[in-house]
């Protein structure tokens, strides 16, 4: 692997991330309704100080869950599909690089564009929030950016996935955003609905977030900004029981094995066809 | 009477009548005993006035025996009924048995059935005793350790006053028990009396015998003397109403004040109790501590060892430090105590065995004022009524206040932090709750004030945050007249701001303001909650989710506030649904609510009256400093600046260019074949290209020139080997195209400047920025350079597409049909800056146009579909597709070609029309010729081609 090379490309996709209308909007969307709930918020902070999880913190969660997969999704869904359409991935593979090193070049890019645009969207909602006497916490605040960073790289990584598969964006796109409605809405509701008919134990509940990053996010994030996870319900409980302090690791984990697993997958297909002949 | 005699000296008959009629009686008396009960054992505690009993018969127990087994059930001992069966099963045989020998053996019976009868009778009572002690010790020895309240193994007197926790035991023998003594000792007499007189024996010896014994236990029962310490000598030698300074230093417990004076330790007198049993015992009203440093008591639960217990009225703890203590301040029977002041903190075990700092038994118009106390488990307050807690901090324990059967108290002004519950009212009324902050208390049954079966509460001005439950409500108040109040507390990002159990009623909520609480009113297990007030004399409570809207000016919102949540609903029936709390399969659940009716629950309640702003003068927390955590956020902001900015440097140069070996054949091609889906489009070529030949790869299409291309490439897997200057196309893909430029048939690029394309392929290359102008310049691209790659001509976008292939001066340059979607003009400068280039490098392109191919090539490969590729002289190929061939000319406007074909005419050209252009008789050295005979009468030429046959 030469570091040179993918500096250079993943420069440029960084660069191209940044002029891209969609990162924009990304950040837009996020920056809007985020601060939209921040002066919605600013009631309690006149209550409770900087001390509080309450329904703004939580509906932050919930923005982080709805925009950061999208976003980390569709941008990896255009990696390479966009390029195929427009025919600049032959013109990239016929230059003296490596497969592999054009692959880490894309993820490392677009994974640079988006820790931008989290830590920019999180860094001004963090200004308003702390003009605004609501913010306290940097270290629980740091750390939901962590989870909400490495969320977005799964993302990214699931995207690349599913570009690698594709030949054309649209195909691209559509997959992803399938996906994004299933991590986000029917996996949940599919999980919810099963659990309440069959009576899942709350162990056998808990043990299912493990199946979807999303959740894991959910986890992580609520177990750094709130007093505990007991909120959660039997579920809750059952994690601080049964894992206590390691839930975090335990998550950690379960994130990173989602990170690693979608990345190994998507490298060893783009490996075996970087043309792209698929869907 | 033969059998009685036989062997034995003579008895008087009268003494043997006698000795019959007392074995009668006492046959009776035994028999009758069975009426009776033979042991009691009753437990007084505050809660059971008349105490709970237990009656014992010989062969069953009566009494409160459910109550106990109940109180027994915390504690994990066993049921009564579950001890001592087989007892009680044989008991009334065995009674009646061993009347029938009594009455028998002294009447008739032999001598040995007269031992048998006496030793019986004696041991019957003896038995019972001991019987009873071995049950007792084993129950109280082999507790459930899954028991909900954990004691160690305990013990109480079969016979007497105990105590186990707060309960006080006394047992003792009833008539039964009495009824059989007196029989054993009726049989006794009779035994005597119808015994073989004997000559006496030493009576002296057995007197000494028996004096020694008696000092043996006596000395078992007497109590081991204690050794003096200094500070029992200070206390002993004081005055009642003393003062006693103590001096600086460590005194040993344990102290026992039984005087009424005062003790000050001013802070450095410490007093250790070395880990064992209480500290200090105060048993006179009026004694004072005040300032003393007590730690390290016992650590036994039932032996409840404390720092202070106080067992007397009016005693006063002030200013003194706790630590290492299981209980701090224990006041039994200890009315109008004063606990001020003090520091508290418990022993560092769990929770489960960790005593209470401060805990009130029995003690009316306690006054717990400015404690701290942290890491205890409970401070509890039984039967205390009329007691005041103010200003007090206490954190980190289990219940931070717990009130049982405590009426008419005060609570206010403290601080609860981080327990599992903050206060918890049981069985208790009248209570003013007032001024309290709660904060964090959390766990599973985490709640910051709990109320049951508590009436006529008055709740005020609290303030409640980031607790798990705010208030938790079970079955208060018990009887519906005596309502609870709850005004004008805030209630603040708490998972539940109100938990109410089903069938409560009788509580009144106005002025109160619910401020982003997860759940502002949990019902559990679903449905409405009836016969509660939500509003007083037209005063609801502020509500943070509220959606409606109010007149200008106006407090009280137009519509009313209804909590109908769908998602909380389905929480309040099915607790594990909270696990997806937060998620966006919650709000779609929620939104489902809101936009079917069908799917909407009832409200849980219902305020008439919602207030547009909270209350003015309710409590909050202290409001951060408005630069509070700023300094992450910008370093935020920083960062993702940086983040941008730092693809805009120049990056590091990829030294990707390499140097090719001398005489080492440009492009070595060897049984090159490649197929798709089965189809054959290459088969065994071979080709060999010397360095700084140009060779066109001539063919129609889908003889294979492009996928040749790919192939050498990368693009594409093939079977057979192709070197380039030595380095295998396939196994070393990236050296072997590091000698490399390629030009596509269409430039396809991103959207860029020409100068940032060109950048990025210097950098890429690692090639000097410096040779990005000359190579445009070389490429007829001066001064575009800031122009963008979409707005370019196809013309220029190709020539951009060769600079960027030349940039890096590669050795081999592949071009793939470059010129197929240019104008002729474009063509004509493209060819021009190729041909340019010819003899500096190796070029090799596709193409199927005669005249790009005579114009450029060295040779020509030409590759046919079914035959072997050939490899041509550009003489031998322009002769072998030229013979014969017209030129196809296509003019920019239709209309001129009669023109055309007269102006050809003159210039000797042979022409005719076809289909939208026209036929032309031109060798290709005539074609110059033909095109400014063209251009000489005004006719502009949009493409022309050599028609060939392949």
């Amino acid at each position: 692997m030469r570091y040179p090379i993918i500096e250079v490309m993943a420069a440029k996709e960084m660069r191209d991330a940044a002029r891209s209308r969609w990162l924009a909007g990304f950040i837009a969307t996020f920056l809007v309704l985020g601060g939209a709930l921040m002066l919605v918020g600013s009631m309690s902070s006149a209550f409770g100080g900087s001390a509080g999880f309450g329904r703004t913190t939580a509906a932050l969660v919930n923005l982080v869950l709805l925009v950061v997969p999208l976003m980390g999704l569709t941008a990896g869904a255009l990696a390479f599909s966009l390029e195929r359409e427009r025919g600049t991935l032959e013109g990239l593979l016929s230059l003296p690089v490596r497969t592999d090193e054009l692959f880490w070049a894309k993820f490392g890019g677009l994974a640079g564009a988006l820790s931008a645009a989290v830590a920019l969207s999180f860094g001004l909602l963090g200004l308003g929030l702390a003009a605004r006497g609501g913010f306290g916490h940097a270290a629980a605040y740091a750390s939901c950016l962590a989870a909400t960073l490495l969320l977005a790289l799964i993302s990214l990584a699931l995207g690349l996935l599913l570009s690698v598969l594709a030949r054309r964006v649209a195909t691209a796109l559509g997959w992803a955003l399938l996906l994004w409605l299933v991590l986000v809405f029917a996996g949940d509701l599919g999980l919810l609905g099963t659990s309440l008919a069959v009576r899942l134990r709350p162990g056998a509940l808990l043990a299912a977030a493990w199946l979807n990053p999303l959740s894991l996010y959910r986890l992580l994030a609520i177990d750094a900004t709130a007093a505990g996870l007991e909120m959660l319900g039997p579920a809750g409980r059952c994690a601080q029981d049964i894992l206590g302090s390691w839930l975090r690791p335990a998550a950690l984990a379960g994130l990173l094995a989602w990170l690693g697993a979608a990345l190994a997958v998507a490298l060893g297909l783009f490996r075996r066809d970087p043309i792209g002949r698929g869907v | 009477m033969t059998s009685f005699a036989s062997g034995s000296p003579a008895v008087e008959p009268s003494q043997r009548r006698f000795a019959a009629t007392l074995g009668w009686a006492a046959a009776g008396l035994l028999a009758v005993s069975l009426f009776f009960p033979y042991w009691q054992a009753r437990l007084m505690a505050p809660q059971y006035r008349q105490g709970l009993t237990a009656t014992m018969y010989s062969y069953k127990v009566v009494g409160d025996v459910d109550e106990i087994d109940g109180l027994n059930h915390y504690i994990g001992m066993r049921k009564l009924g579950s001890l001592a069966r087989l007892e009680r099963i044989v008991a009334i045989p065995a009674v009646l048995l061993l009347a029938l020998l009594c009455g028998f053996s002294f009447w008739r019976g032999t001598y040995a059935l007269r031992v048998a009868a006496a030793g019986g009778t004696i041991f019957f009572p003896i038995a019972f005793v001991v019987d009873m002690a071995f049950w007792m010790r084993y129950a109280t020895k082999h507790l459930d350790p899954m028991a909900p309240l954990k004691l160690k193994p305990f013990s109480i007197p079969v016979i007497g006053s105990g105590r186990v926790a707060q309960f006080h035991s006394e047992l003792m023998p009833l008539l039964g028990f009495y009824l059989a003594v007196l029989a054993a000792l009726m049989t006794l007499g009779a035994f005597w009396l119808s015994r073989v007189k004997t000559p006496r024996n030493d009576l002296s010896s057995r007197r000494t015998a028996a004096v020694a014994l008696a000092i043996a236990i006596m000395s078992t029962v007497s109590y081991p003397a204690s050794a003096a310490n200094s500070l029992t000598d200070l206390v002993a030698r004081a005055a009642p109403g003393a003062v006693i300074d103590l001096p600086a230093g460590r005194y040993d417990a344990p102290l026992i004040i039984d005087k009424p004076i005062t003790l000050r330790g001013n802070g450095l007198a410490v007093i250790n109790g070395h880990g064992q049993g209480t500290l200090i015992k105060i048993k006179s009203p009026g004694v004072d501590l005040e300032g003393l440093v007590l730690e390290n008591s016992g650590d036994s639960l039932l032996f409840e060892d404390s720092a202070v217990r106080v067992e007397a009225a009016s005693a006063v703890v002030r200013g003194c430090r706790m630590s290492d203590v299981l209980f701090g301040v224990f006041l039994v029977n200890a009315p109008g105590a004063l606990v001020e002041s003090n520091h508290m903190s418990g022993k560092t075990i769990d929770m489960g065995r960790r005593g209470d700092l401060v805990r009130s038994w029995n003690s009316d118009r306690i006054t717990l004022r400015k404690n701290l106390l942290e890491g205890g488990r409970d401070t509890v307050l039984w039967f205390s009524t009329g007691s005041i807690v103010e200003s007090n901090t206490v954190r980190d324990g289990r219940y931070g206040l717990h009130f049982m059967y405590t009426n008419n108290a005060v609570v206010r002004e403290n601080i609860f932090q981080g327990n599992s519950v903050g206060l918890y009212v049981m069985y208790s009324k009248e209570l003013r709750i007032e001024d309290n902050r709660f904060e964090n208390h959390r766990g599973p049954s985490g709640a910051a004030l709990g109320l049951k079966e508590s009436d006529s509460i008055w709740v005020s001005h609290n303030f409640f945050l980031g607790n798990r439950q705010g208030i938790y409500i079970d079955g208060s108040p018990l009887i519906e007249e005596n309502s609870n109040t709850f005004t004008k507390n805030s209630f603040v990002y708490n998972d539940i701001g109100i938990s109410v159990l089903p069938g409560v009623k009788g509580n009144s909520f106005f002025s109160n303001a619910f401020v982003d609480n997860l759940q502002q009113v949990s019902l559990r297990g679903g449905g409405q909650l009836r016969g509660n007030a939500w509003s007083r004399a037209g005063q609801g409570n502020f509500w943070s989710d509220y959606a409606g809207y109010g007149a200008a000016g106006a407090a009280i919102g137009s519509l009313p506030y209804r909590q109908d949540s769908a998602w909380e609903s389905l929480m309040d029936r099915q607790p594990l649904a909270r696990f997806f709390l937060f998620t966006p399969a919650a709000q779609a659940v929620e939104l489902a609510g809101r936009a079917f009716p069908l799917f909407r629950p009832k409200p849980v309640l219902t305020d008439e009256f919602p207030l547009l702003a909270p209350p003015a003068g309710l409590p909050s927390a202290p409001m951060a400093p408005i630069q509070a955590g700023m300094e992450f956020p910008i370093g935020l902001l920083f960062v993702s600046g940086l983040l941008l900015w730092i693809p805009r440097l120049r990056p590091r140069r990829a030294a990707t260019a390499l140097t090719p070996q001398a005489n080492i054949p440009a492009l070595e091609a060897s049984n090159v074949s490649k197929s798709f889906a089965g189809q054959a489009v290459l088969s065994d070529l071979d080709v060999r290209i010397e360095p700084g030949r140009s060779v066109v790869l001539w063919g129609a299409n889908g003889a294979g020139k492009s996928t040749f291309i790919r192939c050498l490439l990368g693009l594409h897997g093939y079977e057979g080997s192709i070197r380039i200057f030595g380095r295998d196309a396939q196994s070393d893909g990236e050296s072997a195209r590091a000698f490399v430029g390629y030009v596509a048939q269409e430039f396809a690029g991103y959207h860029w400047t020409v100068r940032e394309a060109m950048e990025f392929m210097a950098d890429l290359r690692g090639v000097a920025r410096e040779r990005i102008a000359p190579t445009l310049a070389r490429c007829g691209l001066s001064g575009c350079e800031g122009k963008a790659v979409p707005q370019l001509s196809g013309g220029m976008k190709q020539k951009l597409a060769l600079a960027q292939a030349l940039l890096a001066d590669p050795p081999l340059l592949v071009l793939d049909e470059p010129c197929s979607s240019l104008d002729p003009k474009s063509r004509a400068e493209f060819l021009h800056i190729l041909q340019g280039l010819k003899g500096s490098r190796t070029i090799l392109m596709t193409s199927h146009r005669v005249e790009e191919a005579s114009a450029l090539a060295d040779l020509v490969l030409w590759l046919e579909a079914g035959r072997p590729a050939r490899l041509l002289s550009r003489e031998e190929f322009v002769r072998e597709v030229s013979a014969g061939r017209p030129l196809w000319v296509e003019l920019q406007e239709r209309g001129l070609r009669p023109r055309a074909l007269e102006a050809l005419a003159k210039a000797g050209f042979s022409a005719k029309l076809n289909g939208h252009g026209i036929w032309v008789e031109a060798e290709p050295g005539r074609v110059s010729p033909m095109l400014e005979a063209l251009s000489a009468a005004g006719i502009s030429v949009r493409d022309l081609r050599r028609e060939i046959a392949s």
